[in-house]
């Protein structure tokens, strides 16, 4: 009899034990939705969101500001390739102070939420704007590194040819001319349509694929070699002329 | 007689200072001898050192260019503006 008495109460307990399992999940389950946050809560979500992305509108306009100051004080970009990045760095600017003045006057959390989601993806300052600019500067500068090899290269064939003529043997100062030749051709092939395509680069082009940029660097990796080299064949004709 | 020796004096003094400051045509051969000499160019010279600073005009390029590569190279690694978007 005590052994019954003892067996049922030993199940009571174990039955009212897991009535606050249950519960839990049932206080789960009322959890409410996003879309169901008091009008408190939502206010102070939207305020946060609107603090933060003002935060980073900013910090992005800073530095493209940033950006347009060395545009402007540069002496080495080509007049044409200047005028495009400046004009492309003062639309973000202008785009992104429109976009932080909406983001302060929304009033609901779904459109902020957007508005602050499109600082990166529309804009895509870091990623793209930033790094373009630089891209399209070196590759500038490839320009003048090339035609000074060009340059060089007619000035030391007309010195091969006067000590060829002269009765000295040029056979390997004809050899390096002809390398440097080539290489500042190979470098020029790899650079010369690089700027049109930087330019024409957009923020759905960075979200379609990520390593955009990363193709138009390694070009520029290759035709570093390729002046490096003709460079150093310019040096070797230079002394064999000596 | 001595108002005519003084004229020719006077007339030596002032023949004397043009030409000893060479303001008269001819009055130094040596110096435009070494005119001559001075504008002579020495060909072999000039054009290595042409051919030398056109070689340094290319390295500081070069250098420029080396210099601009590192730039974008930070900035494509930049970790802070990678991060946030």
């Amino acid at each position: 009899m005590k052994r019954r008495i003892l067996a049922r109460t030993m199940l009571a307990a174990l039955l009212f034990a897991a009535i606050p399992i249950s519960a839990v999940d049932g206080v789960a389950a009322t959890t409410p939705a996003p879309s169901s946050l008091s009008a408190q809560a939502q206010t102070t979500r939207l305020h946060n969101l609107q603090t933060r992305g003002t935060a980073e509108i900013d910090r992005r306009v800073s530095n493209l500001n940033s950006a347009l100051a060395k545009l402007g004080a540069s002496t080495k970009l080509k007049t044409a390739d200047k005028s495009a990045l400046t004009q492309q760095v003062q639309t973000e600017v202008a785009s992104l102070t429109a976009l932080e003045n909406k983001l302060v006057a929304d009033t609901d959390l779904a459109t902020a939420r957007t508005d602050v989601q499109s600082i990166v993806t529309d804009y895509r300052v870091y990623v793209l704007m930033l790094p373009k600019v630089r891209l399209v500067a070196s590759t500038d500068r490839f320009d003048v590194v090339e035609d000074k090899l060009a340059t060089l290269n007619d000035t030391l064939q007309t010195k091969v040819n006067a000590a060829k003529s002269a009765g000295k043997d040029v056979t390997a100062l004809q050899s390096s001319l002809d390398d440097m030749k080539a290489k500042t051709a190979d470098a020029t092939s790899k650079t010369s349509t690089l700027v049109a395509q930087l330019l024409a680069l957009q923020p759905t082009d960075y979200n379609a694929n990520h390593a955009v940029l990363l193709t138009y660097r390694t070009s520029l990796t290759a035709a570093l070699a390729d002046v490096k080299a003709a460079r150093d064949d310019a040096k070797s004709v230079i002394d064999g002329l000596k | 007689m001595v108002l005519v020796v003084l004229i020719l004096a006077a007339i030596a003094a002032v023949a004397y200072y043009f030409y000893g400051s060479k303001l008269l045509p001819g009055s130094s051969k040596s110096s435009t001898s070494s005119a001559t000499a001075k504008a002579t160019p020495t060909p072999t010279p000039a054009a290595s050192n042409n051919l030398d600073s056109s070689l340094q005009s290319l390295d500081t390029s070069l250098g420029d260019l080396g210099t601009n590569l590192t730039d974008v190279d930070s900035v494509l690694n930049d970790k802070e503006g990678s991060l946030s978007e």
